[in-house]
């Protein structure tokens, strides 16, 4: 499942420069539940470390400044390929999660 | 910051070096526990855990090792270490002594004046602080840095600094008085 979250991050920095708390906000909309800052941050850091993502901090108003993660060409690129193999390994799965016929009585 | 807050960050800092992560990433590590929790009020132990397990989840996701405890951190000590806290141990002992001597007017250990042994002693401690200066001088800069501020961020207080040479000269002083006293 964290590959996913990480994808579903990416996905929500491709919509433009944002930081931590603005990702989480946007990550529970979504309906994928709140994501605490322990599993939020180390994910970020793993995709600036892989070059997917770029950061600078910007003063905040009056607190303390934000952290500002920026989509790379690199992972605009890696974006486009897993959203991708997501859609068509949902799709299969879909296909074979048919639904179960009425329930069998048990004897 | 609440003091809670910061004895979090604190415990999450020294986790963080113990880990061997980069100061400067460290700091950013710091400055991202410090947005979030402003803007979401929450506690940073409710928001991201245990210090120590944070550390490793950071560590891994910059592709470093996890925590691997003090094992692994006293097998990058070099037999010059040990021989010089050894003679630290050795010289300050010698320099108690030697003022305990100097207060109560007897000779210090092996029967030597106290205050050339008291002398004796200052200059190897001297000689001890050189080396770990310049040895400390030799490593690369790897100071914690605020991000937003370029600010040190576990710079040695002023209260720190003072406990740390006034506890020493404290005892050392108390020798003395001491070695009065049985006059």
């Amino acid at each position: 499942m964290r590959g996913v979250l990480s994808l579903c991050v990416l996905r929500v920095v491709a919509d433009g420069p944002t930081y931590g708390y603005a990702i989480a906000a946007r990550l529970a909309e979504a309906g994928l539940g709140p994501v605490k800052g322990g599993t939020l941050y180390p994910i970020l850091a793993r995709l600036e470390t892989e070059g997917l993502v770029s950061s600078s901090w910007e003063a905040g108003d009056g607190g303390p400044g934000r952290k500002f993660f920026t989509l790379t060409d690199a992972g605009e690129q890696f974006l486009r390929e897993r959203t991708e193999l997501w859609h068509v390994f949902t799709e299969r799965a879909a296909g074979l999660l048919a639904p179960l016929p009425a329930a069998r009585s048990t004897p | 910051m609440k003091s809670t807050d910061q004895a979090w960050s604190d415990d999450l800092l020294l986790a963080l070096r113990l880990r061997e992560v980069p100061g400067t990433r460290i700091g950013e590590v710091l400055a991202e526990v410090q947005s979030h929790v402003a803007e979401t009020g929450e506690d940073p132990r409710q928001a991201f855990g245990d210090p120590k397990q944070y550390a490793d989840e950071v560590a891994e996701a910059l592709g470093l090792q996890r925590g691997r405890g003090w094992r692994h951190l006293l097998s990058g000590l070099s037999w010059a270490h040990l021989v010089v806290t050894v003679v630290i141990g050795v010289a300050s002992f010698l320099l108690a002594d030697s003022l305990w001597g100097l207060g109560a007017g007897d000779d210090a250990a092996f029967g030597v004046p106290s205050g050339l042994m008291a002398a004796g002693a200052v200059v190897v401690l001297a000689g001890c602080a050189a080396w770990i200066a310049a040895a400390t001088r030799r490593e690369p800069d790897d100071t914690v840095r605020d991000p937003r501020t370029g600010e040190d961020m576990a710079r040695l207080g002023r209260w720190q600094l003072a406990v740390l040479i006034g506890a020493p000269v404290l005892a050392l002083t108390l020798m003395l008085l001491g070695g009065l006293l049985t006059r």
